[in-house]
């Protein structure tokens, strides 16, 4: 009896909470449509399933990674103050885990495009030596070893746990993350106005920066070389690396501007630490062109105008969104009331 | 308790050999001076009916599974590997279930067929690998085997040699990319394949 009614409290907690529906009516009107079939029809109980394996940790060799390790809802699902993320057994990989909201407009994954398909994708960090290091075998055996989970599945899917609706429910909870809540998204529907630094910033912005990042994902998603040099000892050609085509050569995806104040280091390496050098490399100081800049050059004065802009698109609600974080009450209950 | 697998599909039975040897798995096989050991042999085959894409309708058959019931009704179009429809829509249930390890991370989407093991020869070992697969480059499959018509069962024969053939000639022993090595290897192994 205990247990039963420690299930109820369990699972009213996990889908009591309030999830952004996702249909045309909740995002912005200036949002373009999603990319994404799967978004029209997400399920709350799959995202609340989603988000506890999300943060689970008992997945990895080591039992110590989750995927929220190297997403932390808190620094908008990156990896912050960490050049390259690490994995399982301090193991090391070779790029900064990228931010992880706006999925829905995007098709394909990673800063390499390696994965064309989100509820694909996540096969990719569980099974990778140097981030999750585990096997799919051994986390059905997990899934299947769980009253937790076995329950979780038995509630949202009428089935056992199973690979595939596994990477269903974390692909839901990943389409959930929507960022749309900045100063921008504000100023553009009216409620608030940018002051006259961030107006001119923006203008600077869109003269210059928005061909790769283009309001109002601020991102066109393709790849591109942005002239950054080849880092010799963790030889990254990005692009290249799945497609062979030599033109791809140090292409990557180009990254969203949103929720920068909480993403740093940037660059798919990390290797600037703050958003002046990031300016610095695409119009240098000197006004030296051998990194190959995009950019014409602009002034100091400029620059510090497009940081003031560029923080206007952190969405401090999406970041410490409550129904983002760790599942408390799930998982730290679990081997309490679980497994006795 | 009588059961019966009458109308639930296509009794598929896969018989492997080399050479139009039997395969042996475990003694290895000759192929003149050559010892072939194949420790892993599994491939999809797919039916697709009118054109239609259906996650039903692939099967995994391998040395270790070497028979399954196809959902799919004839006629249909047979097919070695899987479509990209299939592939463009993510992970699937059945033997399209990634655990099976027919799933590239790396690239996303299926293997259509993988084949590992070593060869010996004057005493040396040569390890060989061979995952074939892709959706996203041209040629990459899935590769038509053929039309079928009216089955209630089907036999798949798959001779190894002139995959293997081709690869050793070309001293190839490591296939594990899309591109235009992987589509040759896809098209000599199916010269080894014949449905009855």
């Amino acid at each position: 009896m205990k247990k039963v009614l420690t299930l109820c409290l369990l699972l009213f907690s996990i889908l009591s909470f309030n999830y952004i529906l996702l249909n045309r009516s909740t995002i912005p009107p200036h949002f373009p449509e999603p990319k994404s079939q799967t978004v029209a029809r997400l399920d709350s109980n799959e995202i609340a399933l989603g988000r506890v394996l999300f943060h689970d940790t008992r997945f990895s060799a080591d039992q110590l990674v989750s995927c929220a390790s190297c997403h932390s809802p808190f620094n908008s699902f990156a990896h912050t103050d960490h050049s390259i993320s690490h994995g399982v057994f301090d193991s090391v990989g070779r790029r900064n885990a990228p931010a992880l909201f706006n999925l829905a407009w995007q098709d394909v994954f990673m800063h390499d495009g390696a994965a064309h398909n989100l509820q694909a994708q996540s096969i990719a960090p569980l099974t990778s030596a140097t981030e999750m290091g585990t096997t799919l075998q051994n986390v059905l055996t997990a899934l299947n070893s769980s009253p937790l989970y076995l329950d979780l599945f038995k509630n949202v899917f009428g089935t056992a746990p199973s690979i595939p609706k596994a990477l269903e429910a974390l692909e839901a909870f990943q389409l959930s993350l929507i960022s749309c809540g900045s100063k921008y998204d504000q100023v553009i529907s009216g409620s608030q106005k940018f002051t006259v630094q961030e107006s001119n910033g923006f203008k600077v912005f869109i003269n210059n920066c928005a061909g790769c990042h283009p309001p109002p994902l601020y991102s066109t998603y393709n790849f591109a070389n942005n002239g950054l040099p080849l880092d010799s000892n963790l030889f990254d050609l990005g692009r290249y690396e799945q497609t062979k085509n030599t033109s791809d050569s140090m292409q990557f995806k180009v990254p969203s501007l949103r929720n920068l104040s909480y993403t740093y280091p940037y660059m798919h390496d990390g290797r600037f630490q703050n958003l002046r050098q990031v300016l610095n490399h695409y119009s240098p100081r000197n006004g030296n062109v051998d990194k190959s800049p995009l950019l014409q050059p602009i002034s100091e004065d400029d620059k510090s105008d497009v940081i003031a802009f560029l923080k206007t698109l952190n969405d401090p609600n999406f970041v410490f969104n409550p129904s983002h974080q760790f599942p408390m009450w799930t998982l730290t209950n679990k081997n309490i009331q679980y497994e006795n | 308790m009588y059961t019966t697998t009458f109308g639930q599909g296509i009794e598929c039975q896969l018989k492997v050999s080399v050479a139009d040897q039997k395969l042996d798995t475990l003694e290895g096989n000759s192929i003149g001076d050559t010892l072939l050991y194949v420790e892993k042999l599994q491939f999809y085959l797919h039916a697709s009916e009118n054109g239609k894409s259906n996650a039903e309708n692939s099967i995994l058959l391998g040395i270790r599974h070497p028979s399954k019931l196809m959902k799919a009704k004839s006629p249909f179009q047979l097919y070695l590997g899987v479509d990209s429809v299939l592939n463009y829509n993510g992970v699937h249930e059945g033997s399209l279930d990634p655990i099976n390890g027919m799933y590239w991370t790396w690239q996303t989407g299926y293997i259509h067929c993988k084949m590992e093991g070593h060869i010996v020869c004057d005493s040396n070992k040569q390890r060989f690998e061979y995952h074939i697969g892709g959706y996203s480059t041209k040629n990459s499959g899935p590769f038509f085997i053929g039309h079928k018509n009216n089955e209630q069962n089907l036999q798949v024969v798959l001779d190894i040699h002139p995959a293997i053939h081709w690869a050793m000639n070309k001293e190839l022993f490591r296939i594990m990319s899309p591109g235009k090595q992987s589509d040759e290897m896809a098209k000599a192994i199916l010269s080894g394949i014949s449905v009855r």
